[in-house]
C-alpha cells in the first residue's frame, strides 16, 4: 500500500504539479503555486496523509465484503510455500 | 464509285506521292481507332490484370477539388475515363498510355497550408486508396492539394497540384464553415458536472478543493450533451488570494489552472473542462463561496444541482 507521486514543473505558472495516485488508481492532483505557498512539502504530506487513510479504509472494507483486487492482495503470499518460506 | 479509305482514292494513291501520303495516314487513323477501342497498345494484352507489371507508373489521372459545408469533397478521374476536349487530342491520345486495360489504380493525396507542400505547411497525407471519389471534413480552412498515382504503390508518377482555369494555376480551396443545422442544438452551452469547488484557510493563503459528490478528494464528473460522462480526478491549488473570485478550469495536460477575472481570456481554450467560478474564503475561513454543479452560490451555476454552467 503506498501513494505513487509525479511531480511535474509547470514553469510557466510558477508551480508544481503533483499527481497522487493510490494503489487503486484512485488519483488527487495538487497544483502547488511555488511563490506563495509557504510549505509545499507540507500540503503534498498532508495529502498523501488523507489519502493513504483513505486507501487503508477502502482496502479494509473491501477485504471484508470479500473483492478482488492485486492492491488488496498484495501483501498476501496467496497461500505459495516458497513464498512463505522465504518471507520466514 | 473508286474505291478508297477515309475518302483518299486508292487510285490516285498509286499516281502520286503525296496522295499515298494521305491514303495511308488515313489508313494509320483508322488501325489507331480500331487499337484504342479493343484495348490494344503495343500489342494485345490477354491479361489486364498483369499489365500493371510492366508499367512503372500509370499516366496522370484527372482530379477535382470542391469545398462546401466544412467538407472537402475531391473527384478522381481515372486516365481511361478522360475525355479528350477536342477530336486532334483524342487522336494524339492514341500513342499513348491511357491505361486502356484498365488495371487497378491506386491514388494518394496530399493537403497543405502552403503550395511547396513543406515542413511548414503542416501537410496530410491521404490514401493509397482506389476510391475515386472522397470527402473530407475540415472546416473553416483554406488549403492546397495535390495528387499523384500508381499500379504497385512503389512506382508513382508525379504530384500534381491541384490548379484552376480561372485562376491559371495551382489555387487554395476553402472548406468553408459548418452549417449551423449540422451541428447540435446548444451543443456549446449543454454541458454540466457534479463538482464542489471551494475554498479553505491555509494560513497565509487560500487553498481551492475541487471535489465530487462523496466529498474532500472524490473525484467528480462532466456530463456532455451526449450524455458522455468523463471522470476527472479531485483536486487543489494553493496560494490563492483571499476573497478573490476565481474561474477554475481542468485539463488533461496542465492540471487545475485558476483565472481572476482580469485574466478570463485565458479560460477559452478548446481542451480545458470547466469545473467552476467560486470566491475564496477570506482570512480566518470566514464568507467566500463554492462553484461548480454541485457548488452553492456565487452565480456560479444557473441551476442548482446538475444545472447549467454559467461563466
Amino acid at each position: 500500500m503506498s501513494i505513487r507521486k509525479e511531480v511535474q514543473f509547470i514553469a510557466h505558472e510558477h508551480a508544481e504539479r503533483v499527481i497522487l495516485t493510490d494503489s487503486f488508481g484512485k488519483q488527487h492532483e495538487l497544483k502547488i503555486d511555488l511563490l506563495t505557498t509557504t510549505d509545499p512539502d507540507g500540503v503534498i504530506a498532508q495529502e498523501v496523509q488523507r489519502m493513504e487513510e483513505a486507501e487503508a479504509r477502502i482496502s479494509e472494507i473491501a477485504r471484508r465484503r470479500g473483492h478482488a483486487h492485486p492492491a488488496i492482495q498484495e501483501n498476501d503470499s496467496g497461500g505459495c510455500k516458497d513464498c512463505d518460506e522465504e518471507s520466514g | 464509285m473508286p474505291p478508297s479509305i477515309g475518302g483518299h482514292s486508292i487510285d490516285a494513291a498509286v499516281r502520286n506521292p503525296d496522295d499515298m501520303r494521305r491514303l495511308l495516314n488515313g489508313i494509320a487513323g483508322r488501325l489507331a481507332i480500331y487499337d484504342d477501342q479493343l484495348g490494344l497498345i503495343d500489342g494485345f494484352l490477354d491479361d489486364p490484370s498483369g499489365a500493371p507489371a510492366s508499367k512503372p507508373a500509370p499516366p496522370a489521372a484527372g482530379f477535382t477539388v470542391t469545398g462546401i459545408d466544412g467538407k472537402f469533397e475531391i473527384q478522381i478521374t481515372l486516365p481511361q475515363d478522360a475525355q479528350p476536349p477536342t477530336v486532334t487530342l483524342y487522336r494524339r491520345s492514341f500513342l499513348f498510355d491511357r491505361n486502356r486495360a484498365r488495371a487497378d489504380i491506386v491514388h494518394q493525396m496530399q493537403s497543405a497550408t502552403n503550395m511547396l507542400f513543406d515542413a511548414s505547411g503542416n501537410v496530410t497525407t491521404y490514401g493509397p486508396t482506389p476510391e475515386t471519389s472522397l470527402s473530407i471534413t475540415n472546416p473553416n480552412v483554406t488549403l492546397f492539394w495535390r495528387l499523384r498515382s500508381s499500379y504497385d504503390q512503389l512506382n508513382w508518377n508525379d504530384w500534381q497540384i491541384f490548379s484552376s482555369g480561372s485562376a491559371c494555376g495551382p489555387i487554395g480551396v476553402s472548406s468553408g464553415f459548418l452549417r449551423s443545422t449540422s451541428a447540435a442544438p446548444n451543443m456549446a452551452l449543454n454541458s454540466s458536472n457534479n463538482a464542489t469547488v471551494d475554498s479553505v484557510d491555509a494560513g497565509s493563503s487560500a487553498t481551492i478543493r475541487v471535489y465530487g459528490p462523496t466529498g474532500v478528494g472524490a473525484s467528480w464528473i462532466r456530463f456532455d450533451g451526449q450524455t458522455g460522462q468523463t471522470t476527472i480526478p479531485s483536486g487543489t491549488i494553493t496560494g490563492r488570494l483571499y476573497a478573490t473570485t476565481y474561474w477554475v478550469v481542468y485539463a488533461a495536460d496542465n492540471g487545475y489552472v485558476t483565472y481572476t477575472s482580469s485574466q478570463f481570456n485565458g479560460v477559452l481554450t478548446d481542451q480545458v473542462l470547466w469545473a467552476g467560478k467560486m470566491t475564496t474564503v477570506s482570512a480566518g475561513g470566514g464568507g467566500g463561496s463554492s462553484g461548480g454543479g454541485r457548488g452553492t452560490g456565487g452565480g456560479s451555476n444557473g441551476g442548482g444541482t446538475g444545472g447549467l454552467l454559467q461563466p
